[in-house]
């Protein structure tokens, strides 16, 4: 009856730090890849942004993503990952190496390169994708929370597939503007989105002790979302223009919708106190809004603007809050259940510090903002990101430095 | 009622409190701020009580599972909150308003994740294995109240 309960899921602390720390270190890269490229790119479809671009997707967001569902997910289903650790390393290399030979093939324009790095993360999300659907399937309950999962994983399979399909096009083979605009709208509307949703879902109730979303809307977001995406992919690769603008359309509204009644929840929550998480969470979905409703009229081949509205304006910040929330709790948690008990969670990465890294942020977005008015602020909100993502990667350091100190006084102890 | 309506219901109180003592706190109330964080620690020593002297040994027992399986995390959970609370009467009383709230904070993930733990699994199967007395168990908890 209680077979594979275990409740000692959570992986050791190294497993999500790893990841943590690697995805700020692409943030320096990217941004120093900017200030070198920044200048001379002139349109999404450049090489140099495809490559830029990947550094903050597959770089930081995937990278804090699969770290965090380590994490996350065994205590959200109750159902450990197996292996986790054997898991976790395969993934981090083949992802790394993977990140590295696109971003440099696309920077070269190195078809061997290229071929060689699709494949690798192709196969590295199959294999994520498909670790995640084990997890869930042996999780003893199989409520709507599992469900929603379960769709953002199908997402991320769909996404990485498209994805694959689009850098066969670099060679000629296909359509790769077709195949990209899929590529995209799954992996934003599907794997990150539902993976937002679903993570919401059960986050915003616990920590800001808030009112959890409506049953109605955490049954039929994600099968609405599916069914979405479908039809997207079938109008894209059928040229039904109709009903490619109503289904992204109709996309869009989810979005909005759902940011919307975020904001409205969080408004109502019963922990009041005011954090840098809740700003920058309101600071997210203000830009997942505006990001929607440009897109929501416009041409199906997405436009640079709107990218950096749902990519550095919402995702980015959404996860930068996350991890100043899971962090400190983290290190603190794995601290005391190896019976550590002088650790404060305050006291893991100063508040100053993180306010500071998150200013930077917000100073950054608003000089690429003045790129409209000149290109060369461009090197200035660069050179902010820059400081702040070096920032961001100290202070994740500090908090392992922190652990690692009080790991120490308890060999000292014994 | 269910034993896991009503041991639900109790981790939702204890949430309330913390809340209560935090919104004090927030506003300068030491006193009243003092008092809630009281109700909310003496609540949630009960309610650890109440599972560890009474639940878990009943489930341990009926499920076979004994007492090294997911229970003893549970407890290893309480130990952790324990800690904390040590720490919380400090900053109370010293009315150092930053390490309380820093302190709720962990507090408040800790025996949220852990609640749900217990919600999603132990209540649950407490539900089944301990059916044929329930009305008695949710009677004899409740007398714990007094
Ligand atoms: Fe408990
Ligand atoms: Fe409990």
């Amino acid at each position: 009856m209680f077979h594979g309960l275990s409740l000692e899921q959570a992986p050791p602390y190294t497993v999500p730090i790893k990841f943590y720390l690697s995805g700020a270190f692409y943030l320096i890269l990217l941004s120093i890849a900017i200030i070198i490229y920044g200048f001379s790119v002139s349109s999404r479809f450049d090489y140099e942004v495809i490559a830029l671009t990947h550094l903050l997707t597959l770089g930081f967001i995937t990278h804090v993503m699969f770290g965090s569902l380590f994490q996350m997910l065994p205590v959200m289903l109750g159902t450990p990952y197996a292996n986790v650790v054997k898991n976790a390393t395969i993934i981090h290399i083949a992802l790394n190496a993977g990140i590295l030979t696109f971003v440099v093939g696309f920077f070269t324009n190195t078809a061997l390169l290229l071929y060689f790095a699709g494949t690798l993360l192709m196969g590295t999300f199959f294999y994520f994708a498909l670790l995640s659907f084990k997890t869930i399937l042996l999780s003893q309950e199989k409520n709507t929370l599992v469900q929603n999962f379960a769709a953002s994983f199908a997402g991320l399979f769909f996404a990485a597939l498209f994805g694959f399909l689009a850098l066969l096009g670099h060679f000629g083979f296909v359509d790769t503007l077709r195949y990209g605009n899929i590529h995209i709208a799954f992996m934003l509307f599907g794997w990150v989105f539902l993976l937002i949703v679903s993570v919401s879902y059960k986050i915003i109730p616990m920590f800001f002790v808030a009112k959890e979303f409506p049953m109605f809307v955490q049954k039929r977001l994600y099968p609405v979302q599916l069914a979405l995406l479908l039809l997207f992919a079938y109008a894209q690769l059928q040229e039904k223009t109709l009903l490619l603008s109503v289904t992204q359309l109709l996309l869009c509204t989810s979005v909005i919708l759902f940011a919307l009644l975020s904001i409205l929840i969080l408004q109502k929550r019963k922990r009041a106190r005011k954090d840098v998480s809740i700003e920058l969470w309101y600071f997210a979905m203000g830009n997942a809004i505006l990001a929607a409703l440009l897109y929501a009229g416009a041409n199906v081949n997405l436009s640079f603007a709107i990218g950096f509205f749902a990519l550095f304006g919402a995702v980015y910040a959404l996860i930068n809050a996350m991890l100043y929330k899971i962090i400190p709790f983290l290190t603190w948690f794995h601290l005391s259940s190896n019976m550590v008990f002088d650790a404060e969670m305050g006291n893991v990465i100063p508040k100053k510090k993180m306010s500071i890294q998150i200013n930077l942020y917000y100073l950054s977005y608003f000089f690429f903002l003045c790129t409209a008015l000149s290109p060369a602020f461009i090197i200035v909100s660069a050179t902010l990101f820059l400081f702040s993502s070096l920032m961001l990667l100290l202070n994740i350091f500090k908090a392992k430095k922190y652990y690692t100190e009080y790991m120490k006084k308890k060999v000292v102890f014994e | 009622m269910t034993i896991k309506d009503f041991m639900t219901s109790k981790h939702r109180e204890c949430d309330h409190l913390l809340t209560q003592a935090e919104d004090f706190l927030e506003s300068g109330e030491f006193d009243e701020a003092l008092g809630k964080y009281a109700a909310f620690k003496n609540e949630t020593l009960l309610h650890f009580t109440m599972e560890e002297e009474y639940l878990f040994p009943m489930l341990e027992e009926k499920s076979g599972m004994g007492s090294m399986g997911p229970t003893n995390v549970m407890r290893m959970e309480h130990a952790q909150a324990k800690s904390l609370f040590e720490k919380m009467d400090e900053a109370y009383n010293a009315k150092d308003k930053e390490r309380a709230f820093s302190l709720g904070e962990s507090m408040n993930i800790l025996l949220q994740q852990h609640n749900l733990k217990e919600e999603q699994m132990l209540y649950t199967m407490m539900n089944t294995a301990l059916a044929e007395n329930a009305e008695e168990i949710v009677q004899k908890l409740q007398d714990y109240e007094h």
